[in-house]
């Protein structure tokens, strides 16, 4: 009994310390492309990052890198050089604001800096045309004048996977009764949500993903009443795949779909319609 | 072949013996006894009763004898009996009035003599009762206490069995499969502790009469009712309220139980704070019942009903969603014993998960819904071919239907063209077979070996597995058992879930773009008895696991399995040490066990192998409970475990889409599961009073989870919304004290 349990005890210690904890890493400087074509667009917003330490302070300034040679090529031989915006936030441009994103064109993204260079490819897909456009009016909360309280909106399906972006955008902060017939002096506001803290409040945009052509947009959309800007895009399957990380905390280099070292992001191309719809308000 | 002709080549040797069988009953309800000794005194000859209370003790020369039964908690029974032919002796145990602490272990030695089963763990009901949390007994977090039993987390009831996934459990309530064991989006499991009988686990190395999964077995018996007279049980607690009513009926007996929770009541009582949305409604019951007639000495039949609902309701800045999840489970058992030798099982069975999350938001409907509906026939045949052979058969047919419906468009009215239609949307029904056979044959008192073959088919693949399983016994001493299995294990079924959240478990088919999972099993055991009433088990495992599956979590397209699902790789191995003392006024265990388990997928953490977050490493538990008089009984729990793995996150970056003006701050992972959170621990700490009040049976349980308020880790987050990064580590509860009262009648 005593050798038996003396062989026991050893296994036991033998596994004991066979047992590997992992360390922790140490912070790696990677690159991040972001960058989005239009079709029938200029070449704009093309955002390439450096990632900073977790713990440290960020900052947009520190994390865009200004200084990278870019440039776009289709497969009709055109290359795009870009340069980089005034704003900061707006990234790379193109230098030559003329040309115009064509569709079903094969365009490749070359980034070269710091000896190394990051490669993506897109194949922009075709334009396709509203069916039901969106009113010119709704109103939020419903209904004392007939008016919806939502945007329903139908357009065609250009083919591809058939999954569209859509954007939503107040153009107009600031202003609400200049839009009215007649005009007034009366000045636009939010309305009340209760996620009031981070970036989804900042911004003017919303963004949702839908998997048929129609939908409908709810009051809940609306961070402001007055002026919005409804954009559908359909995206290339890089864009598509992009935005299943960006309601993700965190990056995936799963859904990335650019290549080379230490670089993960996106270089994709949408086809996109836009209207607008004015939000009235309901109440004072 | 050459394993099917395996069972044949055994040499049989029937002599001029005889066999003694029956049933044991408890004389205080009717309710057969599981696990009991019946033992031939002056003989190495014995058994132990089975679910059904059977047992049968063959190869017995003709002459006298003194048959033994015991049981813990019931007087012994002696009687002397002459063998000159086949006997059958149906006993009624009668209840002890003194608390002992004697246990008699005599002929368990003899269980395996019929069936080998290895890391198998039987906690008896009475102490599984007493582990409780915020008052509510419950059968899935008593087995975590397990040496070797982990969770995703402590708010989980998700049962990580040796690297094994919840997924790659079967849980059986009697005979029919559950599917989603889980109330309280996963913090407690379904079943109800008081309408349990019998709970077994089988950790690893299961034979050949289960299938279908490649980790473990539960195997639950629901009570069959006093069959002597009408009994009620009322029990007010925080978590929910609970009622029982069971009695005599026809020929046998019928069970009636269920419990709900009044979160609506509770609730009331906090008034959300101005511009937060108002609190949830909540609720989650569940109803067990059970109808039992002897139809002869030979034949019982039973009606078994198992169901469970959660319920919740949202009613919020215009948006109204119910959500609505649960089993509803049914078996018709039919247990026959043809001679004294053969006894067979009959079980047809109905078993259906389903969650259904509807709401409207503006007038704009959105539904998502998805279910399984199993429906199986099952045959058993067991066959005490002689003192030294066992025999076992089955046959087992089932109907699984699946199904996934989800609708976005805001009229779930309207049926979209599948032409259009990118969200997830199908029926599919497949038939799965299978057979086995079992031989067990002891070739002296000390060797016993096991071999048997599952072939299995599903139809939809068109695919037949082949599991053939084998076990060992080798009987040292007279109180040691070296131990060994092996065994290959098949699972079509897949589960698309998130670990800390079983709300919207989707059970799935192995299609062709998926592949059907595997697992080898191997592990060496040795059980020890060091003192009298004490177990001591030693087991070592290695598992491997082949096309197991996680949830991709970016999955917008999902038009196959495949789209749904990464498959991968994984190993777990470990060591386990158990300690058990099941009876008598001080009962409980002490265990430990040593894990690892690594996991590799082509789409995680660019193909490296990693630990997954329910690797613990060290696991150390102890359930510890006393007797001390008719009216105290205390319990004390304690859980010691190696952190959970988590991912660091190294960097930060910010992301833009089309028209923002502003970056949405996100991390950049290290290695997946990297690093480790601070190990965990927590005691609670119970105690029982029972009392009489108007001459009814009446206690009140006190509870104390938590007991020095360890705020474990549960994971860790890193907020990005300021430009300075904050690291959150959100805690998990608190010290929790509770009562509940209990009154029978």
């Amino acid at each position: 009994m005593k050798k038996l349990f003396s062989l026991i005890f050893v296994i036991f210690l033998s596994f004991l310390f066979s047992c590997v904890e992992t360390s922790e890493k140490d912070f790696r400087e990677e690159y991040i492309v972001e960058a989005f074509i239009v079709v029938g667009e200029p070449v704009n917003n093309i955002r390439f990052m450096r990632t900073i330490p977790i713990l440290d302070t960020f900052s947009l300034e520190r994390a865009m890198i200004r200084d990278a040679e870019i440039y776009i090529e289709s497969e009709t031989g055109q290359k795009i050089n870009l340069e980089m915006s005034n704003n900061i936030r707006q990234g790379y441009k193109a230098i030559d604001q003329s040309y115009l994103i064509e569709e079903d064109t094969r365009y490749k993204i070359n980034i070269v800096y710091n000896f190394d260079t990051i490669k993506g490819e897109t194949i922009t897909p075709k334009k396709f045309n509203w069916i039901d456009r969106a009113p010119k009016q709704i109103q939020y909360p419903i209904d004392s004048i007939g008016l919806s309280d939502q945007i329903n909106v139908k357009w065609e399906n250009p083919g591809g996977f058939n999954f569209y972006h859509i954007v939503i955008r107040c153009i107009d902060t600031l202003n609400y009764g200049k839009y009215l017939e007649p005009p007034t002096e009366e000045l636009n506001r939010r309305i009340s949500l209760w996620r009031d803290q981070d970036f989804f409040f900042r911004n003017t945009t919303n963004h949702g993903l839908v998997p048929l052509n129609e939908g409908s947009i709810i009051w809940t959309t609306f961070k402001w009443y007055g002026m919005q800007e409804v954009t559908i895009y359909n995206p290339d399957f890089n864009w598509f795949r992009w935005l299943g990380q960006y309601f993700q905390t965190e990056y995936n280099d799963i859904l990335s779909s650019v290549e080379g070292r230490n670089a993960r992001g996106v270089f994709g191309s949408a086809s996109a319609i836009k209207d607008t719809s004015f939000l009235l308000k309901n109440q004072p | 072949m050459k394993l099917i002709f395996f069972f044949f080549l055994f040499k049989v040797h029937l002599f001029a013996s005889y066999s003694i069988s029956g049933i044991v009953r408890s004389s205080i309800d009717n309710e057969t006894v599981i696990g009991a000794n019946v033992y031939l005194q002056g003989t190495k000859k014995g058994a132990i009763t089975d679910k059904n209370g059977y047992y049968i003790i063959n190869g017995i020369d003709e002459g006298n004898y003194t048959l033994e039964i015991t049981y813990i908690g019931y007087e012994k029974y002696i009687t002397d009996i002459k063998v000159n032919e086949n006997k059958r002796f149906d006993i009624k145990l009668k209840p002890s009035s003194v608390l002992s602490d004697e246990v008699i272990v005599r002929s368990e030695k003899n269980n395996d003599r019929r069936n080998i089963t290895i890391s198998k763990v039987d906690i008896p009901v009475s102490q599984l009762k007493e582990i409780r949390i915020g008052g509510e007994a419950d059968v899935f977090r008593a087995l975590q206490y397990l040496p070797g039993v982990l969770t995703s987390s402590r708010v989980s009831n998700g049962l990580y069995i040796r690297g094994g996934s919840p997924d790659q459990n079967l849980v059986l309530v009697d005979g029919a499969t559950v599917y989603n064991p889980s109330h309280l989006f996963g913090f407690l499991s379904t079943f109800n502790a008081d309408a349990i009988k019998d709970v077994e686990l089988i950790k690893g190395g299961f034979n050949a009469e289960y299938g279908g999964r490649l980790s473990s077995v539960v195997n639950l018996t629901q009570r069959d009712g006093n069959g002597e007279e009408y009994k009620g049980m009322f029990n007010v607690g925080v978590l929910s309220s609970k009622l029982a009513v069971e009695g005599p009926l026809g020929n046998g007996s019928f069970y009636l139980g269920g419990r709900r929770t009044y979160f609506e009541l509770i609730k009331m009582a906090f008034t959300p704070q101005p511009g937060q949305p108002p609190i949830p409604d909540y609720n989650f019951y569940d109803i067990n019942t059970k109808v039992v007639q002897n139809l002869s000495q030979n034949d019982k039949l039973s009606f078994t009903g198992f169901f469970t609902r959660d319920n919740l309701y949202i009613d919020q800045f215009g948006l109204d969603m119910t959500l609505g999840l649960g089993n509803t489970a049914g078996s018709i058992k039919w247990d026959h014993i043809f001679k004294n030798d053969m006894i067979s099982t009959a079980i047809i069975s109905y078993s259906q998960y389903d969650n259904n999350l509807f709401g409207n938001i503006s007038g704009n409907d959105f539904n998502t819904n998805n279910r399984i509906t199993d429906y199986s026939a099952k045959y058993d045949l067991e066959w005490f071919t002689s003192d030294k052979w066992t025999n076992k058969f089955g046959v087992e047919l089932k109907q699984i239907d699946f199904m996934y419906r989800q609708d976005f468009t805001g009229n779930t009215n309207e049926r979209i063209p599948d032409s259009l239609n990118n969200f997830p949307n199908f029926t599919i029904s497949d038939i799965h077979s299978a057979i086995y056979a079992q031989s067990n044959y002891n070739f002296t008192n000390e060797i016993i070996i096991q071999g048997g073959l599952r072939l299995s088919h599903w139809k939809f693949l068109n695919q037949i597995n082949l599991d053939p399983r084998l076990a060992a016994l080798w009987q040292v001493q007279e109180k040691i058992k070296l131990k060994f299995a092996w065994g290959i294990y098949h699972q079509n079924l897949k589960l698309a879930t998130q670990p800390d959240l079983a709300v919207f478990d989707t059970w799935l088919g192995t299609d062709t773009t998926l592949n059907v999972a595997k697992s080898n099993h191997y592990i060496f055991s040795i059980e020890t008895k060091p003192f009298d009433g004490y177990d001591l088990n030693f087991d070592v495992y290695y598992k491997t696991l082949e096309n197991i599956n996680e949830l991709n979590r970016y999955a917008t397209q999902i038009k196959t399995g495949s789209d749904a699902l990464y498959e991968g790789l994984g190993e777990a191995y470990g060591f386990e040490v158990f300690l058990q003392k099941k009876y008598g006024k001080f009962g409980g265990w002490i265990g430990y066990g040593l894990g690892v388990i690594n996991a590799q997928f082509d789409s995680i953490n660019g193909g490296n192998w990693f630990n997954p977050r329910y690797d613990r490493r060290h696991d150390f538990k102890v359930v510890l409970q006393y007797t001390i008089n008719d009216s105290w009984n205390i319990g004390t729990n304690f859980t010691y475990q190696t952190g959970q793995p988590f991912t660091q996150q190294t960097a930060r970056g910010q992301a833009f889409l089309p028209g923002d003006e502003v970056g949405r701050g996100k991390t950049v992972p290290a290695p997946r599961y990297n690093l480790r959170l601070p190990d965990s621990h927590f005691l609670n700490v119970n105690a029982t009073w029972s009392f009489k009040l108007f001459k009814l049976p009446s206690s009140l349980i006190f509870d104390i989870y938590n007991v020095y308020n360890r705020r474990d880790y549960w994971f860790r987050q890193y907020r990005t919304i300021d430009d300075v990064t904050t690291v959150e580590d959100v805690r998990l509860l608190p010290i929790i004290p509770s009562i509940s009262w209990e009154l029978h009648f």
